[in-house]
């Protein structure tokens, strides 16, 4: 089962990003902010990260950056946030993100996203 | 309610609470120099948006959008910090707030909100653009006031770019693609670029291999082999080029289908099924939200087995005495040991479910405080202790009201304004102090003031007037009984309580509410230093210690809680003063009566061998007194069923109790017996 790593500080948004990502058959962690979640990948692999900005103690680019300067497997990241501005975009393309996609995100775009960034084939 | 929503709505109520702290935060010590709480305040508010847009609540997505909005550029320094900016904010998350409850009792929002929604919105805006920097950039929308970036209208159109084509494998490919080549035309002089080549190749391999394009796959590990060697992202962007040049064809044939879902989905969202199935694992939390219901059941059936496991000891004893069958008694004894035991650790984990942290009743405070002292045009600064003092559920939302009540009359009466304070050598800020504190098994809440004090004498003037006192006692009373004589029920209904020099508004509510959970409250004041008020209240109530008493031949239950001292006393001490039954204990003196005459039984109390008689020292309204009764029997844990029907009328009882041998037990209220 592949696995997913979710870090985001609100907690209704790890529940949705969970229920969605279950539901298609994915095993889900969750971290509430970037040291959190560099601590885990420490410790166990993910496939895939989905990771929030705007984030207490580390951020969603301080996590990125960290995670790249790791010498370690280095799984797509997806990053979700609601900044829409260009800069921001060009922000998490330079650190190491994979995607930018804006909140609210569908479920059914997620699961696509997910699924290409897994390198799974359509059910 | 889907599990989602509920987690929704208590992240909401969380948020909302640390945003408010913080606001209170900002006007107090810090100031709005803070970068910190401001920022993190900025933080707050923009989690709350953007879990809001996962529903469908417009109105408050529109208010959440404003507010941070404008935090942004109080952020950025664009706008001023000020107090009416900061009631703006709180109005907005207000709003917010009472959508949240509509949405956990109905579902939905109510209708009708827009309104309120556009005039937040709009004073949200105006307190933006009061800001000089903003001005023009305000004038240009009031044209068109209500645009689409109100509605986060920006949240929406973009919304639509990515998720043009929510399930379009194709587009997404592509669009995945597009993004990895401008990642890879990025400088390379990052130092983490080995990993983000690394992260680029890994997303390149799943899409290609998703999409059943893997055939090049095994020269993409050699190409980022190569771009790591030379720290470049040349040699991966020369592979996704050929990549992409193969594809070229296949994807303009394609855009003829893009062309027809992109009006597909621009016409309607489709429907996205949402939801997990009951069967489905869910997260291994580690907190449990539980309705109280089940939990109040829960303790009630934990209550009955502790009393009903008091029925072993009957049993062995009936087995011995009755049967002869000792083996068989020791047998019962040792497993009531045991049976006891798991009771008892049942009892005490139940009761901690229901423990929760007075903070829940304080952190409504520092809103209170701050509304009140600036419509009284006072200054207070307020202090908060212990919040983290667990006590049970039930009397946590008991005490919310009094205290409330008690904070508005120190704020009220208590606190002087301004020039009063500076005029008598106090600090122009006034304090209020909250503290809760736990000490052998009762918790303190004290409320603590340093404004001008009660003064007694007009307290005892009033209490005079008022026929509450007569002149004998006007004579006799203390200053402390005269401040006590606050909590009298006639004292709340004198015209204007304001120039009775402090408190009497309900106070008696607040003694009566206090005294429904078995609480207490006292009161200290000093004149012109300020005023202490003591809440004292049990941890839990679930279970009620009694001592069984006999009168007449018949058992009755006393509150242990009630009762300061066991004695017996000899015929010999008691006295008759003025007509009525006394005797001298620890110096003091104090009343006698029989139970038998309470209860209107004929039978006079009996003395034993020692011609001493059983006396209960109780404690009511701070007066002491010694209640007769014929013989004490155990003191038993029991659950206090309040009385319903006819017989509930009869407020002499508190209630009944089922004892273990099955048997009920009437339990008194001595404080009204008397």
């Amino acid at each position: 089962m592949k696995r997913i790593l979710i870090v985001d500080d609100a907690a209704t948004v790890r529940l949705y990003y969970r229920t969605i990502l279950e539901s298609a058959n994915y095993s889900v962690e969750e971290a509430i902010n970037g040291i959190e979640a560099l601590e885990k990948i420490m410790l166990i692999s993910f496939d895939l990260c989905v990771v929030d900005i705007n984030m207490p103690k580390l951020d969603g680019y301080g996590f990125l950056k960290e995670l790249r300067r790791q010498a370690i497997d280095q799984p797509p990241v997806i990053m979700i946030s609601t900044e829409a501005q260009a800069s921001d975009r060009q922000q998490a393309y330079r650190l190491g993100a994979n995607l930018y996609l804006i909140k609210p995100v569908k479920p059914s775009e997620l699961l696509t996203h997910v699924r290409l960034l897994l390198g799974e084939a359509r059910a | 309610m889907t599990p989602l929503l509920e987690q929704f709505l208590s992240e909401t109520r969380e948020l909302l609470q640390s945003i408010a702290e913080n606001l209170m935060q900002l006007e107090s010590d810090s100031g709005p120099d803070s970068p910190v709480t401001m920022n993190e305040l900025f933080r707050l508010v923009h989690t709350l948006k953007g879990c809001s847009a996962l529903f469908e609540f417009p109105e408050m997505t529109q208010v959440l959008h404003a507010s941070e909005d404008l935090l942004g550029a109080v952020r950025e320094g664009r706008v001023l910090y000020s107090q009416a900016l900061a009631d703006r904010l709180l109005d907005a998350m207000d709003f917010v707030s009472l959508l949240a409850d509509e949405v956990e009792l109905m579902g939905v929002t109510g209708a009708g909100h827009g309104d309120n929604a556009l005039y937040l919105v709009e004073a949200l805006r105006q307190a933006k653009a009061e800001s000089l920097a903003d001005a023009n950039d305000y004038l240009s929308t009031l044209s068109n006031p209500l645009d689409e970036s109100l509605i986060g209208g920006d949240f929406q159109a973009q919304h639509l770019v990515n998720a043009a084509l929510p399930a379009d494998e194709a587009y997404i490919f592509e669009a995945i693609l597009q993004t990895q080549r401008e990642i890879l035309s990025l400088p390379d002089s990052d130092s983490w670029l080995i990993g983000r080549l690394t992260g680029i190749a890994a997303t390149l391999d799943a899409s290609h291999r998703s999409v059943g394009l893997s055939e090049h796959l095994p020269e993409l590990a050699l190409a980022l082999a190569d771009s790591l060697a030379c720290a470049s992202a040349a040699p991966l962007l020369a592979w996704l080029d050929a990549q992409t040049a193969q594809q070229h064809e296949t994807a303009s044939k394609l855009e003829p289908v893009l062309e027809s879902v992109l009006t597909v989905v621009k016409g309607g969202e489709p429907n996205v099924q949402f939801g997990r199935r009951a069967e489905d694992a869910y997260s291994a939390a580690k907190t449990l939200k539980v309705d109280q219901e089940k939990i109040d059941v829960l303790m009630d059936l934990i209550g009955e087995m502790v009393v009903a496991k008091n029925s072993l000891p009957y049993l062995a004893v009936k087995a011995e005495t009755y049967y002869g069958l000792l083996e068989l008694s020791r047998e019962i004894k040792s497993q009531y040991a045991v049976i006891n035991r798991i009771a008892e650790d049942m009892q005490d984990v139940i009761m901690k479910v229901r423990m929760m942290p007075v903070s829940f009743i304080f952190q409504r405070f520092p809103r209170l405080v701050r509304d009140t002292s600036r419509k009284l045009g006072k200054h207070v600064n307020l202090i908060l202790e212990g919040e983290q003092t667990e006590i049970d559920k039930t009397i946590v939302e008991a005490l919310a009201a009094p205290l409330i009540h008690i904070v508005r009359n120190s704020l009220d009466h208590g606190i002087e304004m301004p020039d009063v304070r500076s005029a008598k050598g106090k600090s122009k800020e006034g304090k209020i102090t909250i503290r809760a504190t736990q000490e052998s098994g009762r918790i303190y809440i004290d409320i603590a003031d340093d404004g001008k004090g009660i003064d007694p004498n007009l307290i005892k003037f009033k209490a005079y007037e008022k026929g509450i006192i007569d002149e004998a006692k006007l004579e006799r009373l203390t200053d402390q009984e005269a401040l006590n004589l606050v909590f009298a029920a006639g004292l709340t209904t004198v015209d204007e309580i304001s120039d009775l020099s402090g408190r009497g508004v309900g106070m008696d509510v607040v003694r009566n509410a206090m005294e429904k959970i078995n609480g207490i409250v006292s009161l200290t004041s000093e004149m012109g230093k300020g005023t202490l008020i003591r809440l004292s209240l049990p941890l839990s109530m679930a279970v009620t210690q009694v001592i069984i008493v006999e009168s007449d031949k018949q058992l009755f239950g006393i509150p242990m809680d009630k009762v300061e001292e066991i004695v017996r006393i000899p015929r010999a001490a008691i006295h008759t003063i003025k007509k009525r039954q006394t005797t001298v204990l620890r110096n003091r003196i104090v009343p006698l009566v029989a139970l038998n005459q309470l209860l209107a039984l004929a039978a006079e109390p009996l003395a034993n061998e020692d011609d001493r008689f059983a006396t209960l020292v109780v404690r009511i309204n701070n007066e002491y007194l010694g209640i007769l009764v014929d013989d004490f029997r155990d003191t038993v844990g029991v659950i206090v069923k309040p009385m319903d029907g006819i017989i509930g009328g009869l407020s002499g009882y508190a209630g009944s109790a089922l004892l273990g041998d099955g048997s009920v037990l009437m339990i008194l209220n001595p404080k009204e017996l008397l």
